[in-house]
């Protein structure tokens, strides 16, 4: 309990994180009670096309060009936002701290091999890369998950390598090494709970790049069809935007405070988790 | 009786410049229950030695080590890594010279003297606590029940090498290895530190390999030292010997350099030293390594590479005109 405590007191020096937390933890609230507060079809007609926001308490935020209810669909959009932010960048984690370690602890010719791959990867535009793998692995909250961690792990492997091969040569680890301890052990139980500040922080970082990619593939429609998001309603609104902004615009905003939280909030932990701030 | 063997190890690097001869051809046993000195300025050998002997060193094509170490029965050079990795900590254990890095600052102290105990004996959580305090009592770190749950970072220099040396020494290892244990830390420190390490090693009858390039801990601690120079060993005899008359004119040389106790109205005496530095290991002259700065040599020491000879019973030296003579 104690570190945990202290852990916020550090946290909560940086306002701006503390901000972001308030917007994350705002979107998972929406994310979760979704279905609980507005049960049914969130893409069902329930009113009359192009109602402004504000005009009627029945549509807070208005209804789209086919009268379904904004308000509704961004609580819904919230979940498959979060969900790709989350599972994409936990994937994106586990392939770069795994190539990463593997690449640092070991190095050699295995590190040489694995950091060829990871450039190879580096040198594909990301975007491009995740529209095609999309496109191949058919459009479904799955496949644009998957896709956006093949394009993204490349960092996160840079930097835990970098971390690795800074941890490897210490006496610590040669310690344990003397101690008869297993390679894996030493990278798992070791190295590994050293390197995770940096790892967090990138980790945090993915996911708000996660939440924009899958919205730029729902707005090129290449999202899944069968949920709504927010890239998918931005998509929808961009042919009456200029009559009814408020139809791309009010998810357009959402995705915009929901990657600048995320971003607030990684700041932060930067901060806190950084050890040389740690000692005051 | 030899605890270890080590019978011609050899470790050659493949750097830019060429290959080159870290370690040559040495050859020594350390005896059960004695501390055996190895002497040498940096670039020695002496710290390789070390590392091919726990096979620390990188393990990529540009490095091989030949030669035998023999642990008993068995020869560690090929141990197979499973194998190595019941040897290491259990019958060998080490001690590095930087205490303010060898321990992992998000463990406890006593989580990382457990590591050890739990890996090589089969034995309960509650077991190997009380051991860890135990052993930090041993190494004199005063409240050890407390210590126990502390992290690194509260610990001074001093209190750190101590926990290093209670987990290299939690499984009662045969052998302990500790490459300049002793450098980082002040001097009274040092001396505190050397005297736990001698009085843990009469009562835990265990025999002590002491890396060093300070040849004034050497007197007090070690039976024999063994002088390494440019890979090879140069010298090798009792402690008290190689102190009291150097055999190996490099030796000589070592001991010249050190501060001598003024006697009653004698002007201090001004230090001497060895000219010039040891040779770059990938371009060794063809004769003796030490020749271009020892005072001795002759036109042989140039062309011809001196061979191992006795110069009174259980001394070598490494010198065409190796002689015993009291400085």
């Amino acid at each position: 309990m104690e570190p945990l405590l202290q852990f916020w007191r550090r946290y909560r020096q940086n306002r701006g994180a503390v901000f972001g937390l308030a917007i994350v933890l705002t979107a998972s609230a929406m994310a979760l009670l979704a279905p609980w507060l507005f049960p049914g079809d969130p893409r069902r007609i329930a009113g009359a096309p192009y109602i402004a926001p504000f005009v009627t308490w029945q549509f807070p935020l208005g209804t789209d060009q086919l009268g379904r209810d904004i308000f509704v669909q961004l609580f819904y959009g919230a979940r498959v936002s979060l969900l790709v932010g989350i599972a994409a960048s936990l994937v994106t984690a586990l392939i770069g701290c795994t190539i990463g370690a593997l690449a640092g602890f070991y190095g050699g010719r295995l590190g040489a091999l694995l950091m060829r791959g990871t450039e190879m990867f580096q040198t594909i535009p990301d975007i491009m890369l995740a529209l095609v793998l999309v496109t191949i692995l058919q459009a479904s909250l799955l496949s644009v998950i998957i896709s956006i961690a093949i394009v993204s792990w490349t960092t996160v492997a840079r930097v835990t390598r970098a971390e690795f091969l800074k941890f490897r040569s210490q006496d610590f680890v040669l310690a344990c090494v003397v101690m008869g301890m297993p390679s894996w052990r030493i990278i798992v139980s070791q190295i590994f709970p050293n390197v995770l500040p940096p790892i967090v922080v990138m980790t945090s970082i993915i996911a708000a790049g996660a939440i924009l990619a899958e919205s730029s593939l729902s707005f090129l429609g290449l999202g899944d069809p069968n949920s709504v998001s927010w890239g998918m309603m931005t998509g929808a609104g961009r042919s009456v935007f200029r009559n009814a902004w408020y139809v791309s615009g009010i998810p357009g905003l959402a995705i915009l405070m929901a990657v600048l939280g995320i971003n607030l909030v990684s700041d932060g932990l930067n901060d806190a988790l950084n050890p040389r701030r740690r000692e005051r | 009786m030899a605890v270890l063997k080590v019978e011609d190890l050899s470790v050659q690097f493949r750097t830019a410049q060429g290959v080159v001869r870290a370690v040559d051809r040495v050859s020594f046993e350390i005896r059960a229950g004695e501390t055996l000195a190895v002497v040498g300025e940096s670039g020695s050998g002496k710290s390789v030695t070390a590392l091919a002997i726990m096979r620390l060193l990188p393990r990529h094509g540009s490095t091989r080590v030949s030669g035998r170490v023999m642990l008993g029965e068995r020869d560690l050079v090929g141990l197979a890594d499973a194998e190595m990795q019941r040897v290491r900590g259990n019958q060998i254990s080490m001690v590095f010279q930087e205490p303010m890095t060898s321990l992992n600052p998000l463990m406890r102290i006593g989580e990382q003297i457990e590591e050890g105990i739990r890996r090589h004996q089969n034995v309960s959580a509650a077991v190997s606590r009380r051991r860890a305090v135990e052993l930090l009592d041993q190494v004199r770190i005063a409240d050890p029940h407390r210590r126990v749950d502390e992290f690194p970072h509260t610990l001074s220099g001093g209190m750190r090498q101590r926990v290093m040396i209670a987990m290299a020494l939690a499984c009662e290892p045969k052998l302990l290895i500790a490459d300049e244990p002793t450098t980082a830390l002040d001097v009274t420190v040092q001396a505190q530190i050397l005297e736990l390490l001698a009085t843990l090693r009469k009562t835990m009858n265990m025999s002590m390999l002491l890396i060093t390039h300070d040849l004034s801990i050497v007197a007090d601690t070690a039976e024999r030292t063994l002088v390494m120079y440019a890979g090879r060993i140069v010298e090798a005899a009792a402690t008290g010997e190689i102190l009291a008359r150097p055999a190996h004119p490099y030796t000589r040389g070592l001991l010249g350099s050190l501060p001598k106790p003024r006697a009653a109205g004698r002007s201090r005496d001004r230090l001497t030293e060895i000219p010039g530095a040891v040779p770059p290991l990938h371009a060794l002259p063809a004769g003796c390594s030490f020749a271009e700065r020892c005072q001795r040599a002759d036109a042989v020491c140039r062309t011809d590479r001196p061979e191992a000879r006795t110069v009174t019973h259980d001394r070598l030296a490494v010198c065409h005109f190796a002689v015993a003579e009291a400085i």
